[in-house]
């Protein structure tokens, strides 16, 4: 029997250059991954006022609630007029992106190079 | 087992007591005392915990303290009894944070104190009057008429993010929709059923409900995160016209519906671009159209349905859909035969999403 919760979220925070943010996040984001790095993901970026890009390259899934976490954090930085993008998508959370039309409301690079011009 | 001997065991840690908690089926959170005297569980309505449940014996199973450990005893049923995935023989110990399996349904046994059970037995009252609102806000199944309708929707949570609906229009044409709240629970709730009595009511303003743009559109003008709490919903709606039989549909940031032939074997997504509701005001979103011949099968569903974890990987979308290919059963309905085949190949445990699946047959 796997325990329950077994789920942990990883969240490192560097600086990409040109006065962008660069967080890297890993593990599930799903409702008990996202209640555990939600209130330190959405301090680190809304409130700066700084645009950032975000690599998921060690996400494996992404639930509603991580979408959920992830616009709503583009949205707060838009009314900041700050820009995210994301990048390093497995093919696996593409898919989900894919059905919910997330590159409508969050743009997403091929890579980190591209995810930087899209918020520069 | 003595009735002294149980009152014991109960009072070994003062103010404190054992309970069983649904974590799985069809009352989510509620919690059954264990101690002042053997808990019975089975389908038989006078026993302590009744479970309206195919895969459950009229008398199932027993649940007792014996000397201050809780002991499982299977009272020969049909389908068995299990602790943390393993059938047990005749009696076992369940353990504080074990899991108890019984049919399709799971309690996992935990120790909490007096005070915090009769607060959860008041929460539980109050959600159990909220999850009946719900549930009568959802429709009856058609088994008549130009389109029959079957549906499942088991919350996660005690009350779920999901809701569905289906409804005569005008004359010859019906609504369809499926509306997936980001997340679940109370919160999750109150948001779907807002946008259910919106639907249910017909009461967008200024918008033809026969126009599945219009439809998304205005939900979307209606329900933006800022005023709402930060949650977002997907949705899938449609427009059948009986006469002409034509299906038009929008999707709103939702995965496709499948139509499915009578002679089975293949399935057709329909999906039209559109982004979540309520993520960004100026939003678009398309409709697509198609015919519908006679017998065809339409499914729509919520993510729940198919983000299950197996032993070995995530599942997705793509693992999902063949099944709904496969022939139709002849002794259990479409939605139950999806639920046990997704069950069968999920991870013990309780779901970490709603389920909710609507099957529509076109005669």
């Amino acid at each position: 029997m796997l325990p329950i919760g077994d789920h942990t979220v990883g969240m490192e925070v560097t600086e990409a250059g040109h006065n962008v943010t660069r967080v890297s996040l890993s593990g599930r984001l799903d409702t008990s991954g996202v209640d555990q790095i939600e209130t330190r993901f959405v301090a680190t970026l809304v409130p700066q006022g700084k645009s950032a890009i975000v690599d998921l390259s060690g996400v494996e899934f992404v639930a509603s609630m991580g979408i959920r976490m992830l616009i709503s954090v583009a949205r707060g930085m838009r009314q900041r007029q700050a820009k995210l993008a994301l990048y390093g998508v497995t093919s696996l959370v593409q898919e989900t992106f894919d059905s919910v039309s997330l590159s409508d409301i969050i743009p997403i690079g091929a890579d980190e190079r591209d995810a930087l011009q899209l918020v520069s | 087992m003595t009735r002294h001997f149980i009152d014991e065991a109960v009072d070994v840690s003062g103010d404190t007591l054992l309970s069983l908690l649904m974590v799985e089926g069809h009352e989510v959170g509620r919690r059954f005392r264990l101690g002042e005297r053997p808990v019975t569980a089975g389908r038989d309505s006078h026993l302590d915990v009744v479970l309206a449940d195919g895969e459950v014996s009229r008398l199932h199973c027993l649940v007792s303290v014996l000397d201050g450990a809780v002991v499982v005893e299977d009272l020969g049923s049909t389908n068995g009894t299990f602790v943390n995935s393993h059938r047990i023989s005749t009696r076992a110990p369940l353990s504080v944070g074990s899991l108890l399996r019984v049919g399709e349904h799971i309690f996992r046994c935990e120790r909490i104190s007096t005070r915090d059970f009769e607060r959860a037995e008041e929460q539980h009252r109050d959600i159990q009057r909220a999850a009946s609102y719900v549930k009568s806000l959802l429709p009856r199944p058609l088994s008549d008429g130009p389109i029959r309708t079957e549906w499942m929707l088991r919350p996660s949570a005690r009350l779920g993010g999901d809701a569905l609906g289906y409804q005569l229009l005008h004359e010859h044409t019906f609504s369809i929709y499926l509306i997936d709240v980001s997340g679940h629970g109370v919160g999750a709730a109150m948001l779907s059923v807002s946008v259910l009595n919106v639907l249910r009511e017909q009461a967008l303003p200024a918008t033809d409900v026969k126009d599945p743009v219009r439809v998304l559109s205005t939900l979307n003008t209606m329900f933006q995160m800022d005023r709402h709490d930060d949650q977002y919903f997907t949705m899938w709606y449609g427009v059948y016209d009986s006469l002409e039989r034509t299906l038009t549909y929008g999707t709103a940031g939702h995965h496709p519906a499948y139509l499915v032939p009578p002679a089975r074997g293949e399935t057709r997504p329909l999906k039209a671009s559109g982004p979540v509701v309520g993520a960004m005001p100026e939003a678009r979103f398309q409709a697509e159209r198609t015919p519908i011949s006679a017998g065809s099968l339409l499914y729509l569903f919520s993510d729940g349905v198919f983000e299950v974890r197996t032993a070995e990987r995530q599942w997705r979308l793509d693992d999902f859909v063949p099944l709904l290919a496969q022939p139709v059963s002849d002794d259990r309905s479409e939605c139950r035969r999806l639920y046990q085949e997704v069950k069968s190949v999920s991870r013990p445990g309780p779901r970490e999403d709603d389920f909710s699946l609507l099957v529509v047959t076109f005669p």
